[in-house]
């Protein structure tokens, strides 16, 4: 029974696994270099998951919520917006990594601006990536990429920022959370159309 | 391991020593939250990762140079934009990939829209954005990050 709740939270990873089977049967040669397509991404995470949890559960024991609200909250204009930027500049890791940083940051009062920010520049702007970049596709290509992806994720933020405010994201996050659990106990089927959306 | 993960490490490292140091309870608290964050977050980066194995092996790169080779210009941004929003393909590998594309005679535009979409946004990773910040966030992020790599993709084109 517990079994069948495990498989229903992690519809996704069951999906996969089950694709991974048929492959390994029926074309194992793909399942095979599928396994090892994946061995970089698993090794990378495990590199910097690990780290990241701790450092986030640190910093949202240790750091009162004040402190966040002032360097990265609703009014902090540049200041916020520069700061923001260059946290994710500095960043390790792939995107993911960021997520849960970013989640205790908004529930600490972080503003969705400034979390949009160090998402984007998260993804995009490594100082190390920004070399290797410039090695392969010329110092031209790497610094307008560069200036343009930059400019535009300010834009992206406000814009974004615009569109969702603050307490629509708890909301959202709680809604969701019930609506799955209601869906869990109460349906029998799978909700592939929820996730689907 | 690059050197920003490394000094991750380091510092998280000492963070933690200092602060058990300081304060044994409230370090095991952390290590509680620290705990049920992983449980949320495991299953479903796991299954992430293991479909990006999926689509690098039947989407490989070589097929994806073949198509964009033999397309024009726009169709081949098009499609460079779509499988740059799929995929999560490390920095140090997409970089001579797109460097290989430049060499092939792919144009910059197509090139351009791949890294830019490669980067900014993640049809994968949008599973786990959706459970962590809810749908709104993460689609409307995603959906932003797109229109403005493509709107960037084709400022390099002009620009270059």
């Amino acid at each position: 029974m517990r079994f069948l709740r495990i498989i229903k939270k992690n519809k996704l990873l069951t999906v996969v696994i089950g694709v991974y089977f048929y492959l390994l049967i029926f074309n194992t040669s793909k399942g095979i270099e599928a396994f090892q397509q994946s061995r970089y991404y698993i090794i990378e995470m495990l590199e910097i998951i690990p780290v990241i949890l701790i450092f986030t559960s640190l910093i949202e024991i240790w750091i009162p919520k004040e402190t966040i609200m002032k360097n990265f909250g609703n009014n902090t204009g540049v200041k916020g917006a520069v700061f923001s930027f260059l946290i994710g500049s500095f960043s390790a890791g792939p995107i993911y990594a960021a997520f849960p940083v970013c989640r205790m940051l908004i529930k600490k009062g972080a503003s969705i601006e400034n979390i949009i920010i160090i998402l984007s520049t998260w993804a995009v702007v490594k100082v190390p990536m920004l070399i290797n970049e410039a090695k392969f596709l010329g110092f031209d290509f790497m610094f307008v990429r560069w200036i343009l992806t930059s400019i535009s994720i300010f834009i992206m933020a406000y814009i974004i920022g615009k569109i969702i405010n603050r307490e629509r994201v708890f909301q959202l996050i709680i809604v969701q959370l019930f609506v799955t659990v209601y869906i869990l106990i109460v349906k029998d089927v799978k909700d592939v159309g929820y996730v689907l959306i | 391991m690059d050197i920003f993960t490394l000094i991750l490490w380091i510092v998280t490292g000492a963070a933690f020593i200092i602060s058990l140091i300081k304060d044994k309870k409230k370090t095991l608290k952390s290590f509680i939250i620290a705990k049920n964050m992983m449980k949320s977050f495991i299953g479903q980066i796991i299954g992430v990762l293991f479909l990006i194995g999926l689509i690098m092996t039947f989407i490989p790169p070589r097929l994806i140079k073949a198509v964009l080779v033999q397309t024009n210009i726009y169709l081949s941004a098009v499609i460079s934009s779509v499988i740059g929003s799929i995929t999560l393909i490390p920095a140090f590998v997409a970089f001579p990939l797109a460097g290989s594309f430049v060499d092939m005679g792919i144009g910059v535009i197509t090139t351009a829209a791949f890294i830019t979409t490669l980067t900014m946004v993640g049809v994968v990773t949008f599973t786990i954005e959706k459970q962590q910040f809810g749908l709104k966030f993460a689609a409307t992020r995603n959906f932003v990050s797109f229109i403005f790599s493509i709107i960037i993709a084709l400022l390099i084109g002009v620009i270059l």
